[in-house]
């Protein structure tokens, strides 16, 4: 109790207060600019929370994170541009619902079930840290190969039309994945001798040329045809939410959960969470068909997944110090500058720390419903600004984001070379998000295979020799078979009842 | 084409730049920002001595120094920025032991030669570890173990194939008379996933910092077996290899500060002592120590020798572990 | 510009097929069962397969469309200049920021794009130029991205 009230002093601390309402707002901006993600604001925050207290840097970077991935939402429902990867899995479901005009909506359900799932998260992470982060450290590479893979699948189901054209998309992210140096290979490969290219394809300037540049190309080559306009002017956004908790309980706690479990595995963050969460929502709803259509539900569990991964990814980062995400894989380091080493003697000597995390996150959470509406409110007037000054405003915003990945213009470069490539796939129906979840995926797949590959001396029984690897396996397995399953059992039937 | 476009550009901005320039005579270096480039992510443990190094020279020189991360295929984006940046003394930058294995690996042709190098001021220690349930209990059965049975264990590499970890547990192996290309090496993103794959049960024995697997010492998931090093660590009980097998061997992560090919001549100058006066500060010491990371000193001439025999064991260590190319 | 699937298809075997070459041209360390050329390979393979599938299926409906479309914008000048308008601010940004620093190229980049879409020259370089300068604070800075300063350098 002691410690908590320590805690409470610490966080209502005029300066961190300060801080994190500072920070709420650097969040929301970062968030809904596309070209920069929550990964990238919290290297951004680095320097500045290099001369902070402990208390006040990690306050700065739980807030930013919590309001960026949400913020990610808003230039997706508007313009179809995800502000971070975390949105791109559901991004042409809620320009769908905008183009409706059930923009309110689709905002609404992002603000509130990021809400919900943060504090889902921030809840677990405070009840059940050490257990689940013991669990986490069961995890070899034998189980990330198959958790990589069932991610993999999530491209597939939620592949709107044709799934050829989605899995050919999914391949060639893949494929663009394996450009560089890679970590367990250490060649460089399909560098054609430019050495910034053996740090491979980043993924900021990649998503934002997919996304933004590809939008704008659409846009300057049919001005009136690609952009109908869009609804900026924004009912309250907050009706009908509490119904659709009623309704979509259920896909809501499911999100929230597969959120936090996949935070809390070292190396998988929001972006995958929401990627799975929203497969998952789509293959257990009663209305499947209803999916990229402008249906509420994916972005209810999905939008909930992403925040919930956040809290999730601290569970290990503050038990053992291993990073869950790539977030925290910096925190790790802020708090180190700081001379606090998470683990547990974090537990013992710095518990106060402990509890402003999770004060800050909560803190986060509630300051969220306030600053969100704030977001959506502002985005909304914002962009209600003519497009032909809105475009070269947002190009010059992606120009930036894409500079600022890794300081250098080929962010630049890459990103135009992704959105040519993604005009032309898409004006031929082939589904853009698969690429950016087989850009994020390629290297996990592929490093996991090699070495377990190594560590089982080539036999392809040791993906199935671990209890956690086996079942894994076993469902991945059971996932691919299923249609070739379903149809055998259905022409079994068919021949029974005719004979 | 583009060339023609670019210096049209160049000349014209040129211009603008020398009308504006025209004032005062050439002052001293530093006379405008100087930007550090670090081959590493921010948050990492060069990105931190880094950082720490250019707040206290932009207190010496009263010029900003920017640290700018360039991040990516195992340093060599940044390395390689570095050593292409144009040598006014404007840019310079954080290179690390990596710098003397690109050539090797053949990832790049990055060489002592291409930088100016200015100091050496960081050396850290690898150290090896077990899972606490490990049946290893001591360096000295860890060794033979591994020489009974080479097959049977699985090594971690602690870092990417042919890091500073997997170099530094390799020429203890050569050192103690192992054949280090008769294991199998499991490669990682860096200490951490290694560290964690190695408390999963799917490797035997890890390589990697102390202060990296503080974490997890103090959590009793792990357990230290020895340093790399001819003198303890202090803060750790882990016993320098020679206590523990009677190998004296020095070998781990090395960070310095350098520059692009034909730095002024002034700006070396200025900067090198800048940085022995930065070194000597009891903020960088107490920085350091405190952190965890090791204090070590070398400039100029004597910091191009230590590169180029750094060069040259990463050469023998990588041929002996079967990955050298060249 | 729609092309059959036939045509993606093939255009797709044929890129799986330079990949799975060059893939293996790279060499692998010893021991080692899986190098560098595996996991390009497996891929070249699956996406040789999908090619194959969508020849198939282009070749089925090639009745309906024939072998290229254009979208009718680009039937149009208007559209192709468009895209031109777009790659080459993206390119001239990537070239001349080094050069002419941030502020200029910038103004250039988001000026010169909204002449294009006919906004009047006098709103689009006060737009442009206010652009240009406001993300300079926030992100060079506020944020400490290096962004470059050209001809300024030691000016601001």
């Amino acid at each position: 109790m002691e410690t908590i009230l320590a805690a409470f002093a610490l966080i209502l601390d005029p300066q961190v207060l300060w801080v994190i309402l500072a920070s709420a707002f650097f969040g929301m901006f970062v968030g809904s600019m596309p070209g920069l993600s929550a990964t990238m604001a919290t290297a951004l925050l680095v320097p500045v929370t290099f001369f902070m207290g402990p208390v006040p840097a990690i306050a700065a970077i739980v807030t930013t994170t919590a309001m960026a991935i949400f913020a990610g939402d808003i230039p997706g429902c508007f313009l179809r541009i995800p502000g971070t990867p975390a949105s791109a899995a559901y991004t042409d479901e809620a320009y769908m619902m905008t183009r409706q005009g059930k923009g309110e909506m689709a905002l609404g359900a992002a603000l509130v079930f990021s809400v919900i799932g943060g504090v889902f998260g921030t809840i677990v992470l405070m009840s059940f840290a050490p257990a689940l982060a013991d669990f986490a450290l069961r995890f070899s590479s034998f189980e990330y190969f198959w958790m990589a893979l069932l991610g993999l699948t999530c491209a597939v189901i939620i592949s709107p039309q044709s799934q050829l054209k989605g899995i050919v998309s999914l391949i060639l992210g893949l494929m663009i994945s394996c450009i560089g140096i890679g970590v367990a290979t250490g060649y460089p490969r399909f560098t054609f001798g430019y050495f910034e290219l053996t740090g491979g394809v980043p993924l900021i300037p990649a998503l934002v040329g997919m996304f933004a540049v590809s939008e704008i190309l659409r846009y300057v080559v049919a001005p009136r045809l690609a952009a109908p306009p869009v609804q900026t002017r924004l009912g309250n956004i907050f009706t009908g939410q509490l119904g659709l908790i009623r309704t979509y309980r259920k896909g809501l706690l499911r999100g929230s959960v597969i959120g936090t479990l996949i935070g809390a595995m070292p190396g998988a963050g929001a972006d995958i969470a929401a990627w799975v969460s929203y497969a998952t929502s789509k293959k257990f709803s009663r209305q499947p068909e209803k999916f990229g259509t402008g249906h509420v539900e994916g972005i209810v569990e999905a939008g909930a997944a992403n925040n919930a991964a956040l809290g999730g990814a601290w569970i290990p980062a503050l038990v053992f110090g291993i990073p869950g995400d790539s977030i925290t894989a910096i925190a790790i380091g802020v708090l180190f500058m700081k001379g606090v080493n998470p683990g547990p003697t974090i537990f013992m000597n710095n518990p106060e720390l402990l509890y402003a995390v999770f004060l800050s996150f909560i803190l986060a959470n509630l300051l969220m419903l306030p600053v969100g509406w704030l977001a959506i409110k502002s985005a909304g007037r914002l962009l209600s600004v003519r497009r032909e000054i809105l475009m070269p405003i947002i190009l010059l915003f992606c120009i930036v984001g894409a500079f600022a990945t890794n300081n250098t213009v080929f962010g630049v470069t890459t990103m135009l070379v992704m959105g040519v490539i993604a005009y032309l796939l898409e004006e031929n129906g082939f589904p853009v998000a698969p690429i950016i979840l087989g850009l994020v995926l390629g290297s996990m797949v592929e490093e996991n295979f090699i070495s377990s590959m190594q560590k089982a001396d080539g036999s392809i029984l040791g993906f199935f020799s671990r209890p956690i690897a086996g079942t894994l396996g076993a469902v991945t397995v059971l996932i691919w078979l299923s249609p070739l399953l379903l149809w055998l059992w259905r022409r079994r039937r068919a021949a029974g009842a005719s004979a | 084409m583009f060339k023609t476009w670019k210096s049209v550009a160049f000349a014209a901005s040129a211009m603008l730049g020398l009308a504006a320039l025209a004032g005062p005579a050439q002052a001293a270096w530093p006379e405008r920002p100087v930007t550090v480039i670090v081959p590493w992510a921010a948050g990492g443990g060069t990105d931190a001595t880094a950082r720490m190094i250019a707040k206290l020279l932009q207190d010496e020189l009263k010029q900003p120094f920017n640290v700018v991360n360039r991040t990516g295929g195992g340093g060599v984006v940044g390395h390689s920025a570095i050593a292409q940046a144009p040598a006014d003394g404007y840019t310079i930058g954080v290179i690390t032991i990596e710098i003397g294995t690109y050539r090797w690996l053949g990832q790049s042709d990055l060489k002592t030669s291409d930088y100016t190098p200015i100091a050496l001021y960081n050396f850290d220690p690898g150290a090896l570890f077990v899972a606490a349930n490990s049946p290893v209990k001591n360096a000295k059965e860890a060794l033979e173990a591994l020489r009974a049975d080479p097959k049977k264990f699985k090594l971690a590499s602690g870092s990417s194939i042919g890091g500073a970890w997997h170099m530094a547990f390799g020429s203890l192996m050569l050192k103690a008379g192992l054949k280090p290309d008769q294991y199998t090496w499991i490669p990682s993103q860096g200490a951490a996933p290694a560290l964690q794959e190695l408390v999963a049960g799917g490797t035997d024995f890890a390589p990697a910092s102390l202060p990296e697997a503080k974490s997890l010492l103090d959590a009793g998931k792990l357990r230290s077996l020895m340093v790399f090093d001819t003198k303890r660590t202090p803060g750790y009980d882990a016993p320098t290899s020679m206590e523990a097998v009677g190998q004296a061997v020095k070998a781990g992560a090395w960070r310095g500060v350098a520059g692009p090919k034909g730095m002024p001549k002034e700006a070396v100058e200025t900067l090198t002592r800048a940085l022995e006066k930065a070194h000597k500060s009891a903020e960088f010491r107490d920085f350091m120590t405190s952190r965890g990371f090791g204090l070590e000193w070398a400039a100029g001439a004597e910091f191009v020798k230590f590169m180029e025999q750094s060069e040259a064991d990463c050469g023998t260590v990588l041929k002996a572990i079967g990955l050298a190319k060249n | 510009m729609r092309f059959n699937d036939a045509v993606f298809g093939a255009v797709l075997i044929a890129f799986a097929a330079y990949v799975f070459i060059a893939a293996s041209g790279f060499p692998t360390a010893a021991g080692v069962a899986y190098g560098p050329g595996f996991f390009p390979r497996l891929l070249a393979c699956l996406l040789a397969v999908c090619g194959l599938g969508l020849v198939a299926n282009g070749l089925r409906g090639l009745s309906a469309g024939g072998w290229v479309s254009l979208s009718p914008a680009l039937r149009e000048p208007q559209g192709w200049f468009g895209i031109a308008i777009v790659l080459g601010a993206l390119l001239g940004y990537s070239w001349l920021d080094d050069v002419l620093g941030y502020h200029l190229t910038a103004t250039l980049v988001v000026s010169g794009f909204m002449l294009f879409l006919r906004v009047r020259p006098l709103p689009a370089l006060a737009l442009g130029l206010a652009a240009a300068i406001l993300t300079y604070l926030v992100f060079a800075r506020f944020l400490l991205v290096p962004l470059p300063l050209g001809p300024l350098t030691g000016l601001i």
